[in-house]
C-alpha cells in the first residue's frame, strides 16, 4: 500500500482518517486519526488533534497527540499541546509545551534506584549523607627520627679515655667501645619511642634516616707504637 | 525524478480525508476524497481512488471514480474511470470504457468553425 505524503506548498483544511502511512510536508488543519505510522517532516505543519499508531516528529505539531505505541520527537521537532503515548522518545533539540505523559512508564524496570555505596561505610545499602564528612582516617605511627642519642659521641667510657696506652687495657676497651657504639635495634626502638615528640600529621618537613656520623671514637686498631692524635 | 515526488501529494487507498486541499503540486488518490481539489499540477485519481469533490488542477486523470464539476485545461477519461458532473476543459480524452455524465464545456480557439469575414466571433 502506498505511503499517503501532504506535498510541500500542498494545505489540507479537513479531517484525515484510515490506515496506513501519512507523511506531512505541507500543512494540515483538522484532525488526524490514523491507525498506522504518522511522519511530520521538516516544514511540514499539523494543527489539530492527532491520533495515530506512532508518530515521528521533524515538524511541528499543534494540537494534543494521542500515540498509541511510540512517540519519537526528533531533533527539530515541535509540539504545542498535550502528548501522551505508550513511550515516548526524545531527541536533544525536540521542543514541547504541554504535559508529556508516558503511560508505560510504571512498567520500566529499575535496580535499587537511589541507594548509594560507598567503600567506608560501617554497614552496606544506604549509606551516610554525602553532606557528613568522611570517617577520620586512622592515626599514623609517629615516623622515626634520629634519636639525639645516634648523633652524640658515644658512651661515656671512651671520652674518659682520653690518653690510651699501649697496654692491653686500652684495646680493651675500644673493643667494649665498639659494642657500645652499636646498639641493639631493640634498644633504639625503646630509645625513639622514649624521647621523640609526636609530630602533627600532615607536617611538611620530611624527616631524614638516621643519619651515622663518624665519631671521636677509635675505629680501628692501632700499632702499638704509633702515638695517639689529640 | 525527485521534484516530481517532491511535490506529489498521496492519498492513499486506505485513507478517507474531507475537507479542502489547496496548493502546488500533483495529486494522487488512491483513497476517497470528499471537500473541495484545487492544485495547479495533475491529479490522478487511481482505479480504487473515489473523489466526491470539485476538482479544479491544469490536468486531471481519472481512472477511478468522480463525482464533481471538473474544471482543468485537460481531462482524460481512462478504460475504467468514470465522471459524474459538469466538466469545464480545454482538451478532452474519453477512452473506451470511460463514463461521463455531465454538461461538458471546452473552451477552445473556434479555429475552423470561422469564416473568412474578418474581426467576428461565430458565437451562439
Amino acid at each position: 500500500m502506498r505511503p499517503s505524503h501532504i506535498a510541500v506548498g500542498q494545505h489540507l483544511v479537513g479531517d484525515v482518517s484510515g490506515l496506513g502511512e501519512l507523511s506531512v510536508a505541507g500543512t494540515v488543519e483538522g484532525t488526524v486519526e490514523l491507525d498506522g505510522h504518522l511522519i511530520v517532516l521538516p516544514g511540514g505543519i499539523v494543527r489539530g488533534p492527532v491520533r495515530a499508531r506512532t508518530l515521528t516528529l521533524r515538524g511541528s505539531i499543534e494540537g494534543n497527540v494521542h500515540v498509541v505505541e511510540v512517540a519519537k520527537l526528533e531533533a527539530a521537532g515541535k509540539l504545542i499541546g498535550d502528548l501522551t503515548a505508550e513511550k515516548v522518545t526524545a531527541a536533544m533539540g525536540a521542543q514541547v509545551r504541554g504535559r508529556v505523559r508516558m503511560l508505560g512508564a510504571d512498567k520500566l524496570q529499575r535496580t535499587s534506584g537511589g541507594t548509594v555505596m560507598t567503600p567506608w561505610s560501617s554497614s552496606g545499602g544506604i549509606a551516610a549523607p554525602l553532606s557528613a564528612a568522611p570517617a577520620p582516617l586512622p592515626q599514623l605511627s609517629a615516623p622515626p627520627t634520629p634519636s639525639p642519642n645516634l648523633l652524640a659521641p658515644p658512651s661515656r667510657e671512651l671520652q674518659t679515655l682520653a690518653a690510651p696506652t699501649l697496654s692491653d687495657t686500652s684495646v680493651k676497651v675500644l673493643r667494649a667501645t665498639a659494642t657500645e657504639r652499636a646498639p641493639s635495634t631493640v634498644a633504639l626502638a625503646a630509645a625513639n619511642k622514649a624521647t621523640v615528640p609526636s609530630l602533627p600529621i600532615g607536617a611538611p618537613t620530611l624527616i631524614p634516616p638516621p643519619a651515622v656520623f663518624p665519631t671521636f671514637a677509635r675505629t680501628s686498631v692501632r700499632r702499638k707504637d704509633e702515638k695517639p692524635g689529640a | 525524478m525527485k521534484q516530481t515526488e517532491r511535490l506529489l501529494g498521496v492519498i492513499g487507498a486506505h485513507l478517507l480525508v474531507r475537507g479542502t486541499l489547496h496548493g502546488k503540486g500533483d495529486l494522487l488518490v488512491e483513497g476517497r476524497f470528499e471537500g473541495e481539489i484545487a492544485l495547479d499540477g495533475a491529479v490522478s485519481i487511481a482505479a480504487s481512488g473515489a473523489v466526491v469533490a470539485p476538482v479544479n488542477a491544469e490536468r486531471v486523470e481519472v481512472d477511478g471514480e468522480v463525482i464533481g464539476p471538473v474544471k482543468a485545461r485537460e481531462l482524460s477519461v481512462r478504460s475504467q474511470g468514470l465522471v459524474r458532473g459538469d466538466v469545464q476543459v480545454e482538451r478532452l480524452a474519453i477512452e473506451d470504457g470511460g463514463g461521463i455524465d455531465g454538461a461538458l464545456e471546452m473552451s477552445f480557439d473556434e479555429v475552423g468553425f470561422e469564416d473568412t469575414r474578418p474581426g467576428e466571433d461565430a458565437e451562439s
